[in-house]
């Protein structure tokens, strides 16, 4: 059986769709990596779901308020669980409301790029209180960590364009990513 | 006691940097209980995750340490954010100066930093501090 013969022509092309296929890989595991609880912190899971992809600096201007189903979680109350008298309203109010119904649902698909038009790419979460959630070390521990084995792996040879992963403020759209 | 040793390394540094320039910042660790220091307190939240614990070689296994180091600074918004700038430089002094050629490696596991990452500062509205954050993998060797 011989094998499917290609001309030396065709090297280039074939290099070209390797490497895109592998930089279209490497920002659709890293955006899922990122949508996780073990790499995102999650309370409502809102800022777990809200990592994007662009080929612009990322704003993170999204209120929670205004988007469903997060925008509810906060009203919907556990059962049960401790209660105190508000003179405001006249009525019994939960005093340990924590979110119930929280989850993790990416709310942007990621766009196929090519690296010799998009040679780069920043990954960046648009949850307005993004800055509140860097706090933890999660975040840090999956781009500085995790990340480079997962570009190791993801590229045999050498890596085409750049990737950036937002890791800084996410009040000014000047904020800090790290390049990969 | 490695693991422990390790993580000892990076801390006796940064708390040692961070002590010689400012004796009244609080450092916390995460692996310890704590209290949220208050209101007019200037403390550093420092955070260790190892990603990694050995080396496959050929031959016996290498105890290997890598992961991130993460450090919060927090000043009070009173004092201003060139504490804060104070602070994280000390930081990063403390991170770096286990890659110094005359650093004595008391805990024997050949402590490493590469680039920091930060300070990125964080003003946010309903904390009484601003928020410096650093970050940098590490490694040891034992």
């Amino acid at each position: 059986m011989a094998g499917r013969k290609k001309g030396i022509g065709q090297i280039v092309s074939d290099l070209e769709r390797q490497l895109n296929s592998d930089y279209n890989a490497l920002i659709q595991l890293t955006v899922e990596g990122l949508s996780t609880k073990e790499n995102s912190p999650v309370d409502t899971g809102f800022f777990a779901s809200s990592w994007k992809t662009g080929t612009q600096k990322i704003r993170a201007e999204d209120k929670r308020e205004d988007h469903a189903p997060w925008s509810k979680i906060y009203e919907t109350r556990a059962p049960g669980g401790a209660t105190t008298w508000s003179s405001i309203g006249n009525q019994w109010v939960h005093t340990d409301k924590k979110p119930v119904g929280g989850q993790i649902k990416p709310r942007f698909a990621v766009p196929e790029f090519n690296f010799k038009r998009q040679p780069t790419v920043y990954i960046g979460n648009t949850a307005e209180y993004a800055g509140y959630a860097l706090e933890s070390p999660k975040v840090a521990n999956f781009i500085q960590g995790e990340m480079r084995s997962l570009v190791k792996q993801t590229f045999k040879e050498k890596t085409p364009g750049r990737i950036f992963a937002r890791t800084g403020s996410s009040s000014s759209v000047f904020g800090v990513y790290t390049r990969l | 006691m490695t693991l422990v040793n390790a993580r000892a390394a990076f801390e006796k540094a940064v708390t040692n940097a961070v002590s010689a320039a400012d004796a009244t910042v609080l450092m916390v660790y995460d692996n310890v209980r704590y209290t949220v220091p208050g209101k007019t307190k200037k403390y550093i939240l420092m955070t260790i995750n190892f990603n990694r614990s050995t080396l496959q070689n050929q031959g016996a296994a290498q105890n290997y340490y890598s992961g991130v180091i993460q450090c919060n600074v927090h000043v009070p918004k009173s004092a201003g954010t060139a504490v804060l700038s104070s602070i994280s430089e000390a930081v990063i002094d403390g991170l770096t100066s286990v890659n110094a050629s005359g650093y004595s490696d008391t805990f024997n596991v050949s402590p490493r930093v590469s680039d920091v990452s930060g300070p990125t500062p964080l003003e946010l509205e309903d904390r009484s501090h601003f928020v410096g954050i650093m970050s940098c993998q590490f490694t040891a060797v034992v």
